[in-house]
């Protein structure tokens, strides 16, 4: 097991007008141990898409909005941001990478999420536990972390 | 806590201006959608928008200017954005928006390209 540094979770209703909440905090924890802004912007970004993406379809046509989990765990050099629902099973992984340029020429109004999280993120995973949840894993590798170990989150 | 705040400079002579302020996310982005689809009705084709004032865009809101460049070319028409802000520039070059779109830094000069 790696060293913990440290270890956040944030759930809400699935509604947009949560999302400036969720970016708050991922902002606050990603600004500790990323000296980059551009970084700290990339990572924010990454998970406001992926909830987006929960809070616009996990809960389609089911008969009630859940919840959506986002938790942020940092362990060794690896900033790990989980966005987790209980709704149907998607697995934005299996998206095939959309010729972004064609796509922007066309006019494509939407489906650049799971493009972006690619862009920013080093990693992402995804897992099914059965009949339960999606769990969409990002993880972005922290680079001289050292000096913000014992720094102070917001 | 700021959400979006939009406010239409002006609208003469076939070219609009708008302002934007705070956030433009998967919350907010049919705000100005709305506004952008409302203009193209009335026959506005020639839209500036202001976004030194934007803290956040996301892929919905960046969709917004996306889908209404091709609306507004169809005919003859041409949306430019003004100063945009670091972060949201980064959102820009992330997707390669700035490849159809002009960008510039003052008011002045977007109106004055729209007119000509």
């Amino acid at each position: 097991m790696g060293e913990l540094k440290y270890e956040k979770e944030m759930v809400c209703k699935c509604d947009t007008k949560h999302l400036a909440e969720i970016r708050q905090m991922v902002k606050d924890v990603a600004a500790v141990f990323f000296v980059d802004k551009m970084v700290v912007g990339n990572v924010t970004l990454a998970v406001d898409e992926a909830v987006a993406n929960v809070m616009e379809h996990a809960y389609s046509g089911l008969p009630e909005v859940g919840q959506v989990h986002v938790s942020i765990k940092v362990e060794d050099d690896q900033f790990m941001v989980k966005v987790m629902d209980e709704g149907k099973k998607f697995d934005a992984t299996s998206i095939e990478p959309c010729d972004i340029k064609e796509a922007v020429k066309k006019g494509q109004k939407n489906g650049y999420g799971i493009y972006l999280i690619r862009q920013v993120m080093d990693e992402i995973h995804y897992n099914y536990i059965k009949d339960i949840k999606n769990e969409l894993c990002m993880i972005k590798k922290i680079q001289d972390c050292a000096n913000n170990a014992d720094r102070e989150v917001k | 806590m700021a959400e979006l705040e939009l406010e239409l400079i002006s609208n003469d002579n076939g070219i609009a201006l708008i302002r934007l302020e705070g956030f433009l996310d998967a919350h907010t982005f049919e705000k100005l959608d709305t506004v952008i689809q409302d203009l193209f009705d009335e026959g506005v084709v020639n839209i500036a928008v202001n976004l030194s004032q934007v803290e956040y865009i996301s892929s919905a809101g960046a969709g917004v200017f996306i889908g209404a460049m091709a609306q507004a070319q169809e005919t003859n028409g041409n949306i430019v954005l003004v100063s945009p802000t670091e972060n949201v520039q980064e959102v820009f070059d992330l997707l390669g928006v700035s490849q159809i779109f002009t960008i510039l830094d003052n008011n002045e000069d977007a109106k004055k390209l729209l007119s000509e």
